[in-house]
């Protein structure tokens, strides 16, 4: 990787350099594939599908990256892959200084989590999106958020309760309910349950997957803030995956754009949102509608041609190339590699062109 | 632009009977949409932004829901009491609707052909190859590339984009003066989400434009072009349809025939949508919907820039924006939307608004504002408009 390396976003490439204290998560070359059956009726290939395909970012203590990208392009996979839900097919994922893609162990022929992963998934945990499928339908409330203090038998069931109804609280429930079944409630009181249930083990980092997409607006603000100030009171270190860039800038520090598996621009917030330099982030920032119709109807925008393509069969050279507005021949035909230019990283043969 | 509005709502009131008492989803609603007009309905899940319209298209089974108060008139015709049979001949024709969820409203055992020939073979008995030249124009206008290739193949083999635009251009097949898009793109992505928005925008104007020579092959504007008797052939669904000819490209005789064409209406459209952003690009006109009425309705300047009712400030307040500071708390609308069910007769809003009153537990605010710019809130009683 070029670039100078005092600047923080090169630092972030060449992962191994010890010149500042270790990051909360590194994650280097991560790539995620599976497998899939080829469409055909006759057609007995296994292909594979890469669903994130290189991805290396680093993630300070106490500081939140967002995510952002449409669906398919591997955000949530990364996340995914990052806690060890799924076992990554090549790269690093570094937590706290261990490494945790090789706490998988074997068997009974089956990949399955070693006792030192499963530990360490107290100081890992995860928020999802769809706080109707997270939720065991069969299980009360109190049940919900105490799974995983019983789980890691954590204090007898005196303190567990005390526990349950100290963190119903603090997410902006009233405890009296806590009876009551996933059902009784609204998708935006589901999600403080959801977000109690991460936070009951004391967590360092925690990946919130959606979190406020499948919420309605007025109650998207609530849960946004609810997380900005856990992260506050309790030292929180999240990645926060969304399509939403408003949302993803309201709460990061640092932005990752994901296109067909791939980090195309990561950077600082401000620099990501305020000066674009990937063609990609560039058209995420013009779809995001302003609330305001006279901007709104002045803004020029250049919409997308086409769709993402099948992450089955990428497009040569750099993948974003037939929807680009701004493509050159070489951009089918050479791959882009993450490169620093101005002050964050870009994936685009064409930034920095005066 | 003519006056005289295509739809005009007053006092809908739908309600559901139900197991746990009578939900009263919309209660009071009065609109009206002009011709070439785009109305945004802006509101949360629940707010009755999706009944009103089911219920203007008649698609609400009766029972449960019933209509207890309120007129609807379509093109001067009533539709809440109308017989089904005239309603059937009003929908998919004069007013169509396109659904949130392409993929569960596209039936997935019919090649998109056929869905989209079928509103022609039932509303203006075109034969199957009239339908299906009509169908190749439609679906190119809506931007499908290949279109002759893409009738053959069915939904599960499009992406969601192209689902969205198969909706659309089904709806749009006989030309309604009336459409309606039901959260058009909240199943799709961001990118995805600016074509819709931008196709739906362009069909619309392409329709309400005084030009309307333009798109593919030879559109004219209807009646006169009509009379003019294209090909000498008469039109074949009335008045309002106009013909252009094409030419059958067949190696022997090639012959001109005539297949009636998408006769050209101004249309109007009514977006609704969850999404403020949206309507701000979109709409001419907004109404925000809560627990079934509408508390404020402006035209689309006014009501981003002057909003009147809390609500409607709270949610542009609470939108997270490209411009707001970020790290900072949004401002939030406390609590819940109620529950329909068990509603008061005060105003539903209050135990969320931060202007609340002794009087708004009373009885709900009639309008303080004025005729163009209804507000339904106490705290507007007396200021000036």
């Amino acid at each position: 990787m070029s670039g100078d390396p005092t600047t923080p976003a090169s630092a972030a490439q060449s992962g191994s350099r010890p010149a500042r204290p270790e990051p909360l998560l590194t994650v280097e070359d991560l790539t995620v594939t599976f497998p899939v059956k080829a469409q055909g009726l006759f057609d007995r290939r296994k292909l594979e599908l890469r669903a994130v395909d290189g991805v290396s970012l680093r993630l300070a203590r106490g500081k939140t990256l967002g995510l952002v990208g449409e669906s398919g392009c591997g955000k949530s996979t990364t996340g995914r892959a990052i806690l060890q839900f799924i076992e990554p097919r090549r790269g690093s994922v570094r937590f706290d200084g261990v490494e945790l893609t090789t706490l998988w162990r074997k068997r009974f022929g089956a990949r399955i989590w070693g006792r030192e992963l499963r530990d360490l998934r107290r100081r890992m945990q995860m928020i999802f999106q769809d706080p109707y499928g997270s939720l065991n339908p069969r299980m009360t409330v109190e049940d919900i958020v105490a799974e995983p203090l019983r789980t890691f038998r954590v204090g007898d069931a005196t303190q567990i309760k005390k526990r349950v109804i100290e963190l119903l609280v603090r997410v902006g429930m009233d405890p009296r309910y806590r009876a009551r079944y996933p059902h009784e409630f609204s998708g935006g009181q589901r999600q403080r349950v959801g977000i109690a249930r991460a936070l009951a083990l004391n967590p360092e980092l925690v990946i919130c997957d959606e979190p406020i997409s499948a919420l309605d607006v007025s109650i998207q603000a609530q849960i946004l803030n609810l997380l900005m100030e856990l992260k506050r009171e309790f030292g929180l270190t999240y990645v926060f995956i969304a399509h939403d860039l408003a949302a993803v800038r309201q709460i990061s520090d640092q932005i990752a754009v994901m296109y067909l598996g791939e980090i195309v621009e990561i950077g600082d917030r401000d620099r990501i949102c305020d000066r674009p330099l990937h063609p990609y982030t560039r058209s995420l920032i013009q779809a995001v509608p302003v609330p305001d119709p006279v901007r709104e109807r002045s803004r020029v925008k250049l919409p997308l041609r086409g769709e993402v393509p099948s992450p089955l069969a990428p497009p040569s050279g750099c993948r974003f190339h037939p929807r680009c507005p701004i493509a050159i021949e070489r951009c089918s035909v050479e791959h882009p590699v993450l490169r620093v230019v101005e002050d964050r990283e870009v994936a685009c043969h064409r930034a920095g062109e005066a | 632009m003519s006056a005289e509005p295509v739809l005009s709502v007053r006092d809908l009131c739908v309600y559901f009977r139900t197991e746990v008492g009578v939900v009263k989803a919309v209660d009071g609603v009065s609109f009206d949409v002009l011709p070439g007009e785009v109305l945004g309905i802006v509101g949360e899940s629940g707010s009755g932004k999706s009944v009103t319209n089911l219920a203007v298209m008649g698609l609400l089974p009766r029972p449960p829901a019933y209509f207890p108060r309120g007129a609807v008139h379509f093109a001067g015709r009533s539709l809440l009491d109308a017989p089904d049979r005239e309603l059937r001949s009003l929908r998919g024709r004069r007013m169509a609707m396109v659904f949130q969820d392409p993929m569960s409203s596209l039936n997935p055992y019919l090649t998109i052909e056929r869905q989209l020939t079928e509103v022609l073979e039932v509303h203006e008995s075109l034969s199957r190859r009239q339908a299906r030249v009509r169908a190749v124009d439609m679906l190119a206008r809506v931007g499908i590339s290949d279109p002759e290739r893409r009738l053959d193949a069915y939904p599960h083999e499009l992406s969601g984009g192209m689902r969205q635009r198969v909706m659309i251009a089904i709806a749009l097949m006989c030309g309604p003066e009336l459409l309606i898009a039901d959260e058009p793109t909240t199943a799709v992505d961001v990118t995805i989400q600016a074509q819709i928005l931008a196709l739906i925008r362009d069909l619309q104007r392409d329709r309400s434009s005084a030009d309307r020579t333009s798109v593919v092959g030879a559109r004219r504007s209807s009646p006169e072009v009509a009379q003019a008797g294209q090909g000498g052939v008469a039109p074949a669904a009335g008045a309002t349809v106009s013909t252009v000819p094409t030419v059958s490209i067949s190696p022997t005789t090639p012959t001109v025939s005539t297949v009636p064409t998408t006769p050209l209406r101004p249309m109007s459209v009514i977006l609704i949508t969850h999404d403020l952003g949206v309507v701000a690009g979109m709409a001419d006109r907004v109404a925000v919907m809560y627990a079934g009425r509408i508390v404020e309705a402006a035209d689309t300047e006014t009501l981003f820039a002057k909003p009147r009712h809390p609500y409607t400030r709270a949610l542009l307040q609470s939108m997270p924006r490209l411009d707001s500071p970020p790290g900072q708390p949004l401002a939030t609308i406390p609590g819940l939307p109620p529950d329909l069910s068990n509603l008061d007769a005060g105003c539903p809003f209050r135990p969320r608004c931060p202007l609340a009153m002794p009087k708004c537990a009373e009885s709900y605010p009639p309008n303080f504002g004025t005729v163009e710019h209804p507000v339904h809130c106490f705290a507007e009683e007396g200021l000036q408009p």
